[in-house]
């Protein structure tokens, strides 16, 4: 199932920070040896990915990956008792 | 905005990097930060606004390789990734750029062993320039002292190696140090964002806005002011009033964002019932309107003033706000919140006005405090962590660790003190039979975790004023005349 080789095998290089080294060592490379060098590097970690399967990924479109509430996110909650909005001005605190 | 439909071939250029090859290479926009955390792997942070977004693994591997030196595009990325950069160069938070452009190493995920912690309120001095008759931190006998220069950049080390975004600075009075900029300095110097400044703002002179300024800080300052002709009685000092008012008119002119508490009691009443109209012209962004907490030196004062009494005096100010044209953002008591029309930052954080929405409800498993070891720690000056200054003068008070003896990554993740604070809605109405009872449990819970303990020493006790303040019609009718209004 080499689409589903193919997503388990970014979901990897995602948070795998070893894997994302060789993956960069590939850099320097020509695009033929870099897409050789990634199909050995999936081979490696138990994946099978050909070089169609990555031509055709990067031809495909994709969503990012900062939807709307990533982007608006800010930690924190409400107190109580103020019903002040914490990202702005903390807890109260009154020195 | 959702860029879903953002292609591979977006607005991300293509660069050719020293050897000629052509790729797509960017940084981290310079206030841009990666922290990680136990809980939260990578998350990107604004240290100057404190933006804070929680990375995905894609964003985070994106993100992470907005480094100058990793060619963003395919084979190694596929078009979601570069998508997402596409995003982050949209949105400002990563820059395009010559491959082998220098990422500043500060910029580097840099990974915490604890958990998240965004805010550090922290209190660097229990010394005041003011007697306050209502300070909780008991700063005119200096109860929690003041420690050197030397043993509180101990503490920034902390605050460091525990990824701290932002501190509070507060005292006593922060300013009455000598090295307060160099303290400010330090942390701004390790991309600490400095997030409030609370003082008095009689040591504030303009110099000091500037050189913050300069030193690329633009924290909200958060002021005390106790009415009009009736100030000084709160702060057991003649002659400050005009000074505080001075200092809140000059900063909020510099650009920054002020805040304003004053402490409601049977001396400033009439003083207060004077002020919207003064903040307003002086520019505040808000302003908290309070009666004093139960702790430190006011438990026993003679001029507390009653609940109902209380009601009138925030009818009158609310209808004074409204008339206004409501000029800034406004907390009366526990009895109303607003703020200025349009006010879209607000309405994304905040209750918001009472009279636009259902109460927002608790579910029992919901935590008694949803604030409590969350993400926001409290550091006193003599060096002692807490959870939540209104457990100033409880059991809990001694009971908590010194930063001086434990570092804060260890008591921010200590297994046992978290378990403590743990205490669940269903917990506290399973205690008390009032709480069971009553039909506005789902919007009161049980008012504030620390407030209850300190009244009751029960750790589930019930928060008396919260129950008072929830089963009167007071909060309804102050909703309904900003409804009206």
């Amino acid at each position: 199932m080499p689409i589903d080789d193919l997503k388990a095998f970014f979901a990897k290089l995602e948070t795998d920070a070893a894997l994302q080294d060789q993956a960069r060592a590939l850099q320097g490379s020509t695009d033929d040896e870099r897409v050789a060098g990634l199909c050995a590097l999936a081979a490696d970690a138990g994946f099978t990915l050909t070089p169609e399967d990555l031509s055709s990924a990067a031809a495909s479109t994709a969503a990012a990956e900062l939807d709307d509430q990533s982007l608006r996110a800010v930690v924190g909650g409400v107190c109580e008792i103020t019903g002040t909005a914490a990202p702005q001005f903390g807890r109260e605190f009154r020195g | 905005m959702k860029t879903g439909d953002m292609r591979a071939e977006g607005p991300v250029k293509r660069h050719a990097d020293a050897a000629g090859a052509s790729g797509r290479f960017a940084v981290l926009a310079p206030d841009w930060q990666l922290r990680g955390y136990s809980d939260r792997p990578v998350v990107l942070v604004n240290w100057r606004t404190g933006r804070t977004i929680p990375l995905s693994s894609t964003g985070a591997y994106v993100a992470r390789s907005c480094d100058g030196a990793t060619d963003i595009s395919p084979p190694l990325f596929l078009s979601r990734h570069v998508a997402t950069l596409a995003q982050m160069v949209e949105q400002g938070m990563a820059v395009e750029c010559a491959a082998g452009t220098a990422l500043d190493p500060r910029q580097r995920l840099r990974t915490a062993p604890n958990r998240f912690l965004r805010l550090v309120n922290w209190g660097v001095t229990g010394r005041c320039n003011l007697r306050c008759r209502h300070c909780y931190m008991e700063a005119p006998v200096a109860r929690y002292g003041e420690l050197p220069t030397e043993t509180l950049f101990g503490l920034i080390d902390q605050f460091e190696r525990a990824n701290v975004l932002r501190v509070h600075l507060t005292g006593g009075e922060a300013l009455l140090r000598r090295d307060f900029w160099t303290i400010a300095e330090e942390l701004l110097r390790r991309r600490i964002g400095i997030h409030q400044i609370s003082t008095n703002g009689l040591l504030l002179d303009d110099r000091s806005l500037v050189r913050l300024r300069e030193l690329g800080a633009e924290p909200i300052f958060h002021f005390s002011f106790d009415g009009v002709g009736t100030h000084d009685s709160m702060r057991g000092v003649d002659g400050v009033e005009a000074a505080a008012l001075d200092v809140i008119r000059r900063t909020a002119a510099a650009g920054f964002r002020v805040a304003v508490t004053s402490c409601l009691d049977r001396e400033t009443r009439a003083g207060i019932l004077r002020t919207p109209e003064v903040l307003a012209d002086a520019g505040v962004h808000t302003w908290h309107l309070d009666a004093p907490l139960p702790m430190g030196l006011w438990p026993g004062s003679d001029t507390e003033l009653p609940l109902d009494e209380q009601v009138a005096v925030c009818e009158t100010i609310l209808r004074r706000w409204l008339a206004l044209g409501r000029p800034f953002r406004v907390t009366l008591c526990r009895l109303y919140s607003g703020s200025p029309p349009g006010d879209d930052e607000w309405a994304a954080t905040s209750r918001g006005d009472a009279a636009d929405e259902a109460p927002p409800g608790f579910a029992p498993d919901d935590p008694h405090c949803g604030d409590l070891m969350n993400d926001v720690a409290y550091v006193l000056p003599d060096g002692r962590f807490m959870p939540c200054l209104r457990f100033i003068g409880t059991p809990v008070h001694e009971e908590m660790p010194s930063l001086l003896d434990v570092d804060l990554s260890e008591v921010w993740d200590d297994e046992e003190l978290r378990a403590r604070f743990s205490v669940t809605k269903a917990q506290v109405r399973e205690r008390n039979s009032e709480c069971a009872a009553c039909p506005e449990f789902g919007v009161c819970g049980g008012g504030c975790w620390a407030l209850g303990y300190a009244a009751t020493g029960d750790p589930l006790g019930r928060d008396p004023l919260a129950c008072v303040v929830n089963k009167s019609p007071y909060k309804k009718r102050l909703a309904e005349i900003a409804a009206v209004l």
